[in-house]
């Protein structure tokens, strides 16, 4: 059935296009089994194997035939997972950052382009996300934009248009108006009645979710040393594919188990402790977290719409009206939202000073992927504020490969040297 | 000598050459330069110990041994390693006598501005990103080119009235752009200019990204070339000092930071 | 859903200060025959001075039952003390508290000596200075029967109507010229060639006041719902009609709407900058997701917007605390009492 009374290409185009790609070799998987196995014995808490095993498995998790729920893919960090949880079906962020598939999004799309969205192409395109039903792009970026028409081929797609200006003033009454509409879609789609109570019961899901995430983000600031970056980051990219509930029931094990440990030995970690902003860091590009933890640096705290700024924002619903919870629901994703997609830097700058004061943080780095123009500008705006009031920053630009891992390592190592 | 005052020894191991200083009480007492070469492990202890003899010195007298560079890792009689930001900085700003200023190190295969303030602290460097175009290394390509060596390539373009503009960022394509000038019979000391500009441009847009009203002091192999002080005082309109022996600044600064500590407060 | 601490805390005072107000009279019970007796012997047994209709002017038997909230059929209710300002009086005379337009409008009408209405007075004005324009948002029964009618439209999931500054501006407006022609009114009857007229124009405001007609319900007893017997009370029923339909819609659609226009509001609204009790927001720790704006229900978003810290006493701001409540950034607002901080937000499971 069409997603839209206009869908977003002619039948014609599509199927132009469809067998143009025709031509490609066989969808190749990414196995990242080393690197889990490897990252997983670095780790001295026991309970993050069960989110390193999500990852093993996540390559076959979605093909599974039988798979109970209808899963609905999604991109960023403005759609409401929660009408979809609602709706009985499974919400999967399919943001990666994963070389073998942007390598593989490389042979049929432009090569300068985000490495988010050639990893995203190259990855729909495997017989791996057979099982996802439709997919939602928002408006965000100019890349996400064409992101909807570039899936088109593969996938259904369902487009959220959200205005630039994330002025909660402004634009409150339109993101509750896109959600309406979404909600009146997947209710559609699946020929379901979803009751405000389905809406509340799942808001107290992802809510759950937000509750152990803020204790372990306090936590890691500050107790440095326990939940290593790696485990921390691991945690937060398996929320990507793993059921709220699930996920929050295992986050709660591990934060248990970080506490008896820390209690236990008290770490006098000597390192220093970093705040990591810029762009998302997603299984398996790891590479800044490796020289930052060769070169024996904790990174206590982070912004990246991959961790903080996905979980640390709750729903907090005034009425509970289907408009007032629909209203919520777009206060937490797009208002309180940091991504330089939107005008409204004053968020993400106040945010920084305020993360550095609570948790006295010894500097800043900033990564950023090559070529993501956003967070080129956005970095650059903070360096001019943080240099004014003399907090110790850092700019890195990287890709998703390894080449660059020596000069990366010399710059930390400098910026580290300068640190007090 | 039955001296009570510490030796410290800094080696900096560059991708081209590696330099060797033994510092005394702050000052120099001996130096030394060789090739790095393809068997860095090798070399850089050769011309250690060839330091070591030409001082007439034994390792026993040796205090701290701090190595830094691109190859710092793998010089194993090493006490510290510290890296070329930290080093090229420390020993600019003790160079200059303890003032401000900001550091243009021109290496063989990387350039670093480095910003000093008043105290000694580095508030901000930058390197050059995956692209050598602004670096020694291009010196190296044209010297071929223009069939002389680099201190005549620096006679060359001090000659010169009026310098060419070179359009390619790249260097293999810029080495191409002069093959094809000379063949147009394009004064071969103006091509030579036109080089030394092409890089003092590139050098130039990292100044002006730092931002910075301190005075330039200029270091690195780079810096032993007058012309290239030239170009870059021509295109950043600012007064350039060349440092003393600038090749060695960087070791200089190493040996100084033996004892761990690195300006940090303001 | 998730219960919010500080808002519990106001559902129950609110629902205390109803059932006190509207019922409390019963505990102070006391007989017309001993409060003569006590003015005759210039010994009143209770605190407050006792306040006499003036020879000549409307008494208590010209009202008819029901009109003002009258619990119990005969024996009159003598209402006391504080927290402020009740609307019920005596109509027999005698001593009472009355809401504060109901004060201000009776006396002077009446030209009682100042000396008489001070305590009143002043009472009222240092609570206002203490509280600022709390007893909007925890006390008044006006505001507890409002917020009644909001939670039936939740229930019948109605959204919520969130009103311009223009229509703010608008009630604002009116809500002084409502205070202004009452007070004026009540003057004027109160000058000796014109108190003829006191019998039809007396009590202006609370002729049309929705808890008139609203609050003798508490009591089952039926509030005068028309007058058609002269052209006057015509006028002041069809008012009052009109009133208690402003005030339906207002709270069912607009939350708390009704507080532009009431002139009780207004006459609180004034102490609110520089009382005690203020907001303050920590700008650093925003995250501008307008929840606090969203839940006001007033409608304002001053807190949203201020992007420096701020101490906020918006004359408009009924401090209900729910922004500080459903803030979800820890210690971004508070409430403050002079400078010290009482409560702040935090983020609550």
């Amino acid at each position: 059935m069409p997603i839209r009374k206009d869908q977003l290409m002619k039948e014609v185009y599509l199927k132009a296009i469809r067998t143009n790609l025709m031509h490609l070799d066989m969808p190749r998987i990414s196995d990242m089994a080393e690197e889990v196995k490897k990252y997983m014995e670095h780790s001295p808490l026991k309970n993050s194997h069960f989110f390193y095993e999500i990852i093993l498995n996540s390559n076959h998790r979605h093909s599974k035939k039988g798979f109970k729920k209808p899963v609905v893919g999604y991109f960023c960090n403005l759609i409401p997972e929660e009408i979809i949880y609602a709706a009985g079906c499974l919400p999967v962020r399919l943001c990666s950052q994963n070389d073998t598939y942007a390598k593989i999004g490389e042979e049929f799309f432009p090569a300068d382009m985000c490495p988010v969205i050639k990893s995203a192409c190259g990855a729909i395109s495997t017989r791996h996300y057979e099982n996802i039903d439709f997919v939602i792009v928002p408006a965000a970026c100019d890349g996400k934009t064409k992101l909807a028409e570039m899936l088109v081929p593969f996938k259904e797609i369902y487009f959220l248009d959200l205005p630039k200006d994330s002025d909660y003033l402004k634009s409150a009454g339109i993101w509750t108006g896109e959600y309406a509409k979404f909600l009146g879609f997947i209710k559609n789609r699946y020929d379901r009645r979803i009751t405000r109570k389905d809406l509340i019961d799942a808001c107290t899901l992802t809510n759950r979710r937000t509750n152990i995430f803020r204790e372990i983000y306090e936590f890691r600031a500050l107790h440095p040393g326990i939940i290593n970056a790696f485990d921390y980051f691991t945690m937060t990219s398996t929320s990507f594919i793993s059921d709220a509930g699930f996920w929050s029931e295992h986050s709660e094990k591990l934060y248990d188990e970080a506490k008896k440990l820390s209690s236990h030995n008290h770490s006098d970690f000597k390192g220093k402790r970093i705040l990591l902003s810029g762009s998302s860091i997603i299984f398996p590009n790891y590479k800044v977290l490796d020289v930052l933890d060769e070169l024996g640096c904790d990174i206590g705290g982070d912004t990246q719409c991959s961790a903080y700024g996905r979980l640390y924002d709750p729903v907090e619903i005034d009425e509970e009206t289907e408009e007032g919870i629909l209203r919520a629901l777009s206060l937490k994703y797009v208002a309180a939202s940091m991504c330089p997609c939107f005008l409204g830097i004053d968020k993400f700058i106040d945010r920084i000073l305020d993360l550095i004061e609570t948790y006295k943080f010894d500097g800043v780095i900033y990564n950023n992927l090559r070529l993501c123009q956003v967070f080129e500008i956005q970095g650059s705006l903070l360096k001019h504020v943080l240099r004014e009031k003399e907090i110790p920053f850092l700019f890195i630009k990287t890709d998703l490969g390894k080449e660059d891992t020596g000069q990366l390592k010399t710059r930390i190592e400098a910026f580290l040297e300068i640190l007090k | 000598m039955a001296n009570k005052a510490k030796i410290t020894a800094g080696i900096d191991i560059g991708s081209v050459a590696t330099k060797c200083v033994l510092v005394k009480e702050a000052r120099v007492i001996a130096s030394n330069l060789g090739k790095t070469g393809f068997d860095v492990e090798k070399s850089t202890i050769d011309i250690f110990y060839d330091t070591l003899k030409k001082a007439k010195i034994s390792k026993s007298k040796i205090g701290t041994v701090v190595s830094t560079g691109y190859g710092r890792r793998t010089f194993k009689e090493a006490d510290r390693t510290i890296t070329e930001v930290s080093a090229a900085g420390y020993g600019a700003y003790i160079l200059t006598g303890r003032k401000n200023c900001l550091v243009i190190d021109v290496g063989g295969q990387d350039t670093k501005i480095i910003n000093i303030n008043k105290t000694g602290r580095i508030t901000d460097f930058l390197m050059n990103d995956k692209c050598a175009a602004g670096t020694g290394r291009f010196l190296e390509l044209m010297v071929d080119v223009l069939e002389t060596d680099l201190e005549g390539l620096s006679n060359l373009a001090l000659k010169s009235r009026k310098p060419v503009t070179i359009n390619s960022t790249c260097s293999v394509f810029a080495e191409s752009e002069a093959v094809s000038l000379i063949a147009h019979s394009v004064k071969r000391e103006d091509i030579a200019a036109g080089l030394f500009d092409a890089i003092a441009t590139r050098i130039n847009n990292m100044i002006k990204q730092a931002h910075s009203s301190n005075p330039i002091v200029f270091s690195g192999g780079g810096a032993k070339s007058s012309a290239l002080k030239k170009s870059l005082e021509r295109i950043t309109k600012r007064e350039i000092t060349i440092l003393d022996n600038p090749q060695f600044v960087a070791a200089y600064g190493a040996a100084l930071l033996d004892s761990g500590s690195l300006p940090r407060t303001s | 859903m998730r219960f919010r601490r500080i808002s519990i805390v106001r559902r129950i005072a609110q629902v205390i200060f109803l059932i006190l107000i509207i019922y409390g009279g019963y505990l102070f019970k006391a007989n017309i025959e001993t409060v003569k007796s006590d003015v005759s012997q210039a010994k009143p047994k209770t605190f407050f001075p006792v306040l006499k209709a003036p020879k000549g002017s409307l008494s208590a038997g010209q009202f008819k039952k029901g009109d003002i909230l009258w619990p119990s059929g005969d024996t009159p209710v003598f209402e006391n003390f504080p927290p402020s300002l009740i609307c019920r009086f005596n109509p027999k005379g005698g001593m009472f508290k009355a809401c504060i337009v109901h004060l201000v409008s009776e006396n002077l009408t009446w030209r009682t000596n100042i000396k008489y209405l001070l305590p009143h007075i002043s009472l009222f004005i240092l609570l206002c200075f203490l509280l600022g324009r709390m007893w909007c948002g925890w006390v008044c029964p006006i505001g507890s029967m409002g917020d009644f009618l909001s939670w039936v439209r939740r229930k019948m999931d109605v959204p919520v109507k969130r009103f311009s500054a223009l229509m703010h501006n608008i009630l604002r407006s009116s809500s002084y010229g409502l205070m202004a022609s009452t007070f004026f009114i009540s003057g004027f009857i109160g000058i000796p060639n014109f108190t003829r007229f006191q019998c039809y124009w007396f009590l202006p405001y609370c002729q049309v006041c929705p808890a008139r007609l609203l609050c003798p319900l508490f009591g089952f007893i039926s509030p005068t719902w028309k007058d058609f017997s002269t052209a006057v009370s015509t006028m002041f029923s069809i008012l009052a009609w009109l009133s208690l339909g402003v005030f339906i819609v207002a709270f069912y659609w607009g939350r708390r709407l009704w507080c532009y226009l009431c002139p009780i509001g207004l006459m609180n609204s004034w102490f609110n900058k520089g009382a005690g009790l203020e907001l303050k927001k920590v700008a650093l720790k925003c995250n501008k997701c307008g929840s606090c704006s969203d839940a006001c229900p007033m409608g304002l978003s001053e807190m949203y917007e201020a992007d420096k810290d701020t101490i906020y006493n918006n004359e408009y701001c009924i401090m209900c605390i729910r922004c500080v409540d459903i803030c979800p950034r820890d210690n971004c607002l508070s409430v403050n009492f002079f400078g010290k901080r009482i409560i702040a937000s935090k983020y609550q499971k």
